[in-house]
C-alpha cells in the first residue's frame, strides 16, 4: 500500500536465507579446495620423494620462531577467525551499515562521513555477497596467520592482516572514531582494527628484524607514546569525562558504561557493567582520575627506558587492558551486532610482544634467513614461465610444508569471499535481493493484459493497443502522493537508463490512482516535480473516473481514500506488458524506504524483467 | 630515567592529544523562539467560521495532521470538513472566496513540491480538486487568501506571490520578493521576507513581510503595476524595534495586520485596522509580551483578533479602537499539546472558542458566561491516518 512506509528489517528472512546460503556453499567450497590441495600435496610427495626429501633438508635449517612474533601471529590468528565467526551473525548483511558503521562515523567529520558512506555504498547495494566476504577474507587471514608461520607465506600473511585491517580500520570504524569528539581509550580508542594493522605489519617484517633488542624496545616506546597521549585525552578538560552526572543524569564515560550494560548479554556481565557504571556515575571525578594517573604512569615508565619500570608497566596496563575490557568494552562483541573483541585484547597482545621482543629476542644468526622460504628453497630459474612449468610447480609443491600448503588454502578461502565481491561491485545497480526482500519475488505470468483508453499528459489518446510492439512497464501512481509514488518514478526512470539502447522497445506507463485527483494538471505537475517530462518514452495516463475506475478493477487494483488528511491508499504493483498485449510478470512494487540501494534494486529488477521479456537477457 | 626521551615523549603526545581534543563540537546556544505563528489559525467569513487545528500528535511529524473544522454561520456546532484525497501532513491553508465558498491548499511534504487546491461551495460539506498552486504553498499562517469576487492570492514556498482569478484557474505571478524588496516602499523598509498575503475589500492585492529597518511597517499595495507602501504609524515607543507582519486578514471591509515589534522580553504585539485598501490605520495599544511568544493568531469578526502565547495565555482584541484583553489561561488540555495544537476561533457573538487538538480528539471549549474560565461544549472524533503518509 501507498505510504505505509515499507522498512526494511536487519533480521529480513529473505536475506538472512540468502546469506546463510551463501555462506553454507562457500564453506563447502572453502572445505573442497582445503581437501583438494592436501590431495594434491600428498600425491605428489608420494610420487616424488626426492622433493619430500629436499623439504626435511629445509626445515631442518630453520631456527625457532621468536616468541614475540609467534604470540602476535597466532594472537591475532585466533582474533581474526573469531572476528569472522561474529561477521557470520545472520543480521550482518542489513545490519551492519546502519547499526554498527553509520552510528560510529555519525560525529565525526562530514569528510570521514563522505569517505564512510563510500564503502556503505558498496554494502548496501550487494549486502549478501559484502557480509559473506567479510566472513571468509577474515577467517581466511585468520587461518594464514595460524598456519604459515615462517617464511615468505607468513610474512604475506602478515600484509593481508594489515590491508584488510586498514580497510576494517577507515570503513567499519570510521578510523577508529580518532577525528570524532569525546575519543578516549576507554571506549577502544583509536580503534581495534589500527592494532591489527600494527600487529600485522610486525608479523611482515623480515625474521632479521627481530633479532636483538631494538625492536622490542621501538614496541614499548610507542606503547608509550600512546598511553601518554591517551592520558593527556582522557584529562582534558571540557570533554566531560570529569563529571559522573550532569543534571543528575549519568552523563561521559558513566552514561557510556550504563548503555553497554543496557545491551543484550549474559546477565552477570550485564549487572557487573551497570555497576560499574553506576559507580563511574557516583564518582566521577575519582574513577577518570584513576584512569589518567594510570595511563599517564605507565606511559611515562614505558618511555624511561628503564626495564625495572618496564616490566611492571607493562604488566599494568595488561590489566588495566583486562579491567577496562571487561567493565567497560562490556568483553567488546555482546549487545547490538558486535563485531570483533574491541581493542583491548589487541592492545594488551602487542603490549606483551613487545616485552617478549625486548627480553626473549631471536638470536642474530645468518642461518635465520635460509628460512625465509620453505618455497624459496627451489632453484631460481631464469624466469616466470620456468618456474609455472609442470615440474618445478610440482618440485614446489612437494617441498612445501604442510602449513604452507594450508596458508594457500587460506589465501584461497579469502579470495573465495572476496572474488564475488569485486565481482558484484562491477555493477552499477543494487542486488536484487534487496527488492525480493521488500516485496517478495514473481512469478512469470502469461495472460491477455486487459485494455485501456485514456489519455497521456499532453492530452493525446493513449491505448494498450496503440503501444503494440514494444515492452510496456506498467504502474499506477497517485500525482498527489507525497512518498511512494515520487519513488516509484524515480525507480521507472532509473530502470529507464539502466536499459540503454534497449529503452527505445520499452514504454514507461503510469496510471493516475487517485478517485479525487485526477485531472491532468496533476499529471503535468508530477512530471516537472519528478522531471519525467525529458523521457520520451514516459507516459502518465488518466481520464474520467469512470474510466479510471474501470481499470483499476481491471488490473485489481485498490485505491481507497483514508480519512483525516491521509492520503489516498493504492496497490503498489507494476506489470511487465510483453510486445504482443500479455502480461508475463506482477511485481510487488512497494518501493520499500527509498535508499539509493533499494531504489537501485527496484530499478534493477523492473529493468531485469523488460530485458527478459524483450529476449535480451 | 631518561628525562630528554620521556619530556619529548610527553611533548608528541599532548601535541597529539590536543588534536583530538580540539575537534570537541562547542556547545550550540539555544535559538529564539521564531516569531512566525503556527499555521493553526482560524477566520470568520460570511458563511461562518473555518478553523485549521493540527491533530495526531505522535513524536513523529509526519504523525501530525492538519484537520480543516467550519461552523456555518447558522450552525451551533463546529464540523470536520478536512477535504480528503492528499496527505495533509505538511500543512492546510483555507482561503475564503464569498458565502460558503472555500479553498484549501496543501502544503507540500516529504517528495510532494506543488500545492493542491480543492474547492468547496457548501462550508467544506463537499469538496472537488480545483488545480494546484505550481510553486507549493510557504510555510506561514497568512500565506493563502481570497476575495469575494472569487480570486486568490499565494505566497509560494519560492518568495513570490502568485494570483488567481479563481479556483481552477492558472496562476500568474504577481511579485517576486525581490521585486518587492527592490520597490521604492520595499527598500524604504528594508523587506527581509515575504510573511503574508491578502485582498483589501476592494480586491487590492496587499503583501506583507518582515523589515529589516528599525520601525518600519511591511505593508504593501498593489497600485498601478508597482507595490506602494500601505502602512500604519505605530507609537514613537517603537521606532527602534524590528516589526514582522505575523497575519493579514480581510474580514468584510476591513483589512486586519497583526504586527510584532521586537523580540524576546521586549516584544509587544498590535493590530491595526484599515477600512480603505491599507491607506489610513488605527492601531491598537501594543501590548507587552513580556518574554511570551505567539503560538497562533485568529480573525473573528468585526476585526476581532484572538492569539495564543506560550504559557497556556490567550489574549484578543475586539476590534478597531478596542484595548487588548486577556483571556482565561487555556484549558488545562491545552498545555498537554504540541505546539499550535490549539486554535482560538469566532466563536456566535463576539468572542473565540479555544479548539484544542489532542491526538484522535478535538474538543470544543467555549468561555462561561461568567468569563471567568472555560467549558467545554463539543467533542469531535477524528480517525488520524497514523503511518498512512511517511
Amino acid at each position: 500500500m501507498s505510504g505505509m512506509g515499507s522498512v526494511l528489517q536487519i533480521t529480513n528472512p529473505t536475506v538472512v536465507a540468502a546469506f546463510r546460503a551463501a555462506l553454507l556453499h562457500q564453506g563447502i567450497v572453502a572445505l573442497l579446495i582445503f581437501f583438494l590441495l592436501a590431495l594434491l600435496w600428498v600425491s605428489v610427495r608420494e610420487w616424488a620423494p626426492s622433493a619430500r626429501a629436499d623439504g626435511g633438508t629445509a626445515a631442518a635449517g630453520m631456527t625457532a620462531e621468536p616468541r614475540a612474533r609467534r604470540l602476535l601471529r597466532i594472537g591475532f590468528g585466533i582474533i581474526w577467525i573469531f572476528d569472522g565467526i561474529l561477521q557470520a551473525q545472520a543480521a550482518m548483511p542489513l545490519g551492519l551499515p546502519s547499526e554498527v558503521i553509520q552510528p560510529s562515523a555519525a560525529t565525526s567529520p562530514g569528510w570521514v562521513q563522505h569517505i564512510v558512506n563510500w564503502g556503505v555504498r558498496g554494502w548496501t547495494y550487494h549486502p549478501v555477497n559484502a557480509a559473506a566476504a567479510a566472513v571468509w577474507i577474515q577467517v581466511g587471514i585468520g587461518i594464514w596467520l595460524l598456519t604459515a608461520a615462517r617464511g615468505r607465506w607468513s610474512r604475506l600473511g602478515g600484509l593481508a592482516s594489515t590491508g584488510w585491517g586498514l580497510v576494517v580500520w577507515v570503513f567499519g570504524e570510521a578510523f577508529g572514531g580518532v577525528f570524532a569528539p569525546g575519543l578516549t581509550w576507554l571506549f577502544g580508542a583509536p580503534g581495534a582494527a589500527l592494532f591489527y594493522c600494527v600487529a600485522g605489519a610486525l608479523v611482515a617484517l623480515p625474521e632479521r628484524a627481530w633479532s636483538g633488542r631494538r625492536l622490542g624496545r621501538l614496541l614499548i616506546a610507542a606503547l608509550g607514546l600512546f598511553t601518554t597521549g591517551m592520558a593527556v585525552l582522557q584529562a582534558w578538560p571540557g570533554r566531560g569525562f570529569w563529571q559522573g552526572t550532569v543534571h543528575r543524569k549519568p552523563a561521559g564515560l558513566a552514561a557510556m558504561i550504563q548503555q553497554m550494560g543496557q545491551t543484550s548479554q549474559p546477565r552477570f556481565l550485564s549487572s557487573l557493567v551497570s555497576g560499574f557504571g553506576s559507580f563511574t556515575a557516583a564518582h566521577g571525578f575519582a574513577v577518570n582520575l584513576v584512569a589518567v594517573i594510570v595511563l599517564a604512569a605507565i606511559g611515562m615508565a614505558l618511555l624511561s627506558g628503564q626495564p625495572r619500570l618496564q616490566r611492571p608497566a607493562l604488566a599494568a596496563l595488561v590489566v588495566a587492558c583486562l579491567a577496562d575490557w571487561v567493565l567497560v568494552e562490556d568483553l567488546g562483541f555482546f549487545g547490538g551486532l558486535g563485531t570483533d573483541p574491541n581493542s583491548m585484547i589487541p592492545i594488551a597482545l602487542v603490549a606483551v610482544a613487545g616485552f617478549l621482543a625486548l627480553t626473549s629476542p631471536a638470536p642474530a644468526v645468518a642461518t635465520s634467513e635460509v628460512a625465509e622460504s620453505a618455497v624459496a628453497s627451489a632453484p631460481p630459474g631464469p624466469g616466470w614461465r620456468e618456474r609455472l612449468s609442470p615440474g618445478r610447480l610440482s618440485h614446489a609443491v612437494g617441498t612445501s610444508s604442510l602449513r604452507t600448503i594450508a596458508a594457500v588454502g587460506a589465501l584461497a578461502v579469502a579470495a573465495l569471499g572476496a572474488v564475488p565481491m569485486v565481482v558484484a561491485s562491477a555493477s552499477t545497480s543494487a542486488d536484487p535481493i534487496i527488492a525480493e526482500a521488500l516485496d517478495g519475488s514473481s512469478a512469470p505470468l502469461n495472460f491477455r493484459a486487459p485494455a485501456f483508453h485514456l489519455t497521456d499528459q499532453q492530452g493525446q489518446p493513449v491505448s494498450l493497443a496503440s503501444l503494440r510492439g514494444k515492452v510496456v512497464l506498467l504502474t499506477f501512481l497517485d500525482p498527489v502522493c507525497t512518498s511512494d509514488c515520487p519513488l516509484i518514478a524515480q525507480e521507472f526512470r532509473q530502470a529507464d537508463q539502466m536499459l540503454g539502447a534497449s529503452a527505445r522497445h520499452v514504454e514507461l506507463v503510469a496510471i493516475v490512482t487517485n478517485p479525487l485527483y485526477y485531472e491532468r494538471a496533476y499529471t503535468l505537475a508530477f512530471d516537472r516535480q519528478e522531471n519525467m517530462a525529458n523521457l520520451p518514452n514516459w507516459r502518465y495516463l488518466t481520464g474520467t473516473l469512470p474510466q479510471l475506475k474501470q481499470v483499476w478493477q481491471q488490473y485489481s487494483v485498490a485505491a481507497q481514500v483514508l480519512p483525516g488528511g491521509g492520503m489516498i491508499a493504492h496497490s503498489d504493483v507494476a506489470y511487465v506488458i510483453d510486445p504482443a498485449g500479455r502480461t508475463r510478470r506482477e511485481l510487488n512494487f512497494d518501493p520499500g524506504p527509498g535508499t539509493s540501494s533499494s531504489q537501485s534494486s527496484f530499478a534493477g529488477e523492473l529493468s531485469t524483467a523488460a530485458r527478459q521479456v524483450l529476449g535480451t537477457q | 630515567m631518561r628525562p630528554r626521551r620521556v619530556t619529548a615523549g610527553l611533548l608528541l603526545a599532548a601535541l597529539l592529544a590536543g588534536c583530538g581534543a580540539a575537534h570537541v563540537a562547542p556547545q550550540a546556544a539555544s535559538p529564539a523562539p521564531p516569531a512566525t505563528p503556527s499555521l493553526a489559525t482560524s477566520q470568520a467569513y460570511a458563511g461562518g467560521t473555518w478553523a485549521v487545528v493540527v491533530m495526531g500528535g505522535s513524536s513523529a511529524a509526519h504523525n501530525d495532521f492538519w484537520e480543516l473544522f467550519t461552523r456555518p454561520a447558522n450552525a451551533a456546532k463546529w464540523a470536520l470538513a478536512t477535504p480528503l484525497g492528499v496527505a495533509d501532513n505538511g500543512g492546510l491553508a483555507v482561503a475564503n472566496v464569498g458565502a460558503g465558498s472555500l479553498v484549501t491548499a496543501f502544503r507540500p511534504s516529504q517528495d510532494l513540491t506543488f500545492s493542491p487546491l480543492s474547492a468547496s461551495q457548501d462550508d467544506g460539506a463537499h469538496w472537488s480538486q480545483s488545480g494546484l498552486l505550481p510553486g507549493g504553498l510557504a510555510s506561514v499562517p497568512s500565506a493563502f487568501a481570497g476575495a469575494a469576487s472569487g480570486g486568490l492570492i499565494a505566497l509560494t514556498s519560492r518568495g513570490d506571490a502568485e494570483i488567481a482569478v479563481r479556483a481552477g484557474a492558472a496562476w500568474t505571478s504577481l511579485a517576486s520578493e525581490r521585486s518587492v524588496a527592490a520597490s521604492p516602499a520595499g527598500r524604504a523598509c528594508g523587506l527581509a521576507r515575504l510573511t503574508a498575503a491578502a485582498f483589501s475589500s476592494s480586491g487590492t492585492p496587499l503583501l506583507a513581510g518582515q523589515c529589516t529597518r528599525p520601525g518600519a511597517v511591511g505593508i504593501f499595495a498593489s497600485t498601478a503595476g508597482s507595490w506602494q507602501a500601505a502602512t500604519p504609524t505605530l507609537p514613537s515607543s517603537l521606532a527602534r524595534r524590528d516589526i514582522e507582519v505575523l497575519g493579514l486578514a480581510g474580514a468584510g471591509p476591513t483589512s486586519v495586520a497583526l504586527l510584532q515589534a521586537g523580540a524576546g522580553t521586549t516584544a509587544n504585539l498590535i493590530t491595526a485596522w484599515s477600512a480603505d485598501g491599507g491607506q489610513q490605520w488605527r492601531v491598537s495599544v501594543p501590548l507587552r509580551l513580556r518574554g511570551r511568544a505567539v503560538r497562533s493568531a485568529a480573525f473573528g469578526t468585526g476585526g476581532a483578533v484572538g492569539v495564543t502565547l506560550t504559557g497556556g495565555r490567550a489574549v484578543t482584541v475586539a476590534g478597531p479602537g478596542a484595548a487588548w484583553r486577556p483571556l482565561p489561561a487555556l484549558p488545562q488540555q491545552a498545555a498537554k499539546v504540541p505546539a499550535a495544537g490549539v486554535t482560538l476561533a469566532a466563536a456566535p457573538g463576539h468572542g473565540f472558542d479555544a479548539l484544542v487538538g489532542q491526538a484522535g480528539q478535538l474538543s470544543v471549549w467555549q468561555l462561561a458566561t461568567s468569563g471567568a474560565g472555560w467549558q467545554r461544549v463539543q467533542v469531535i472524533k477524528v480517525q488520524i491516518p497514523y503511518g498512512s503518509s511517511s
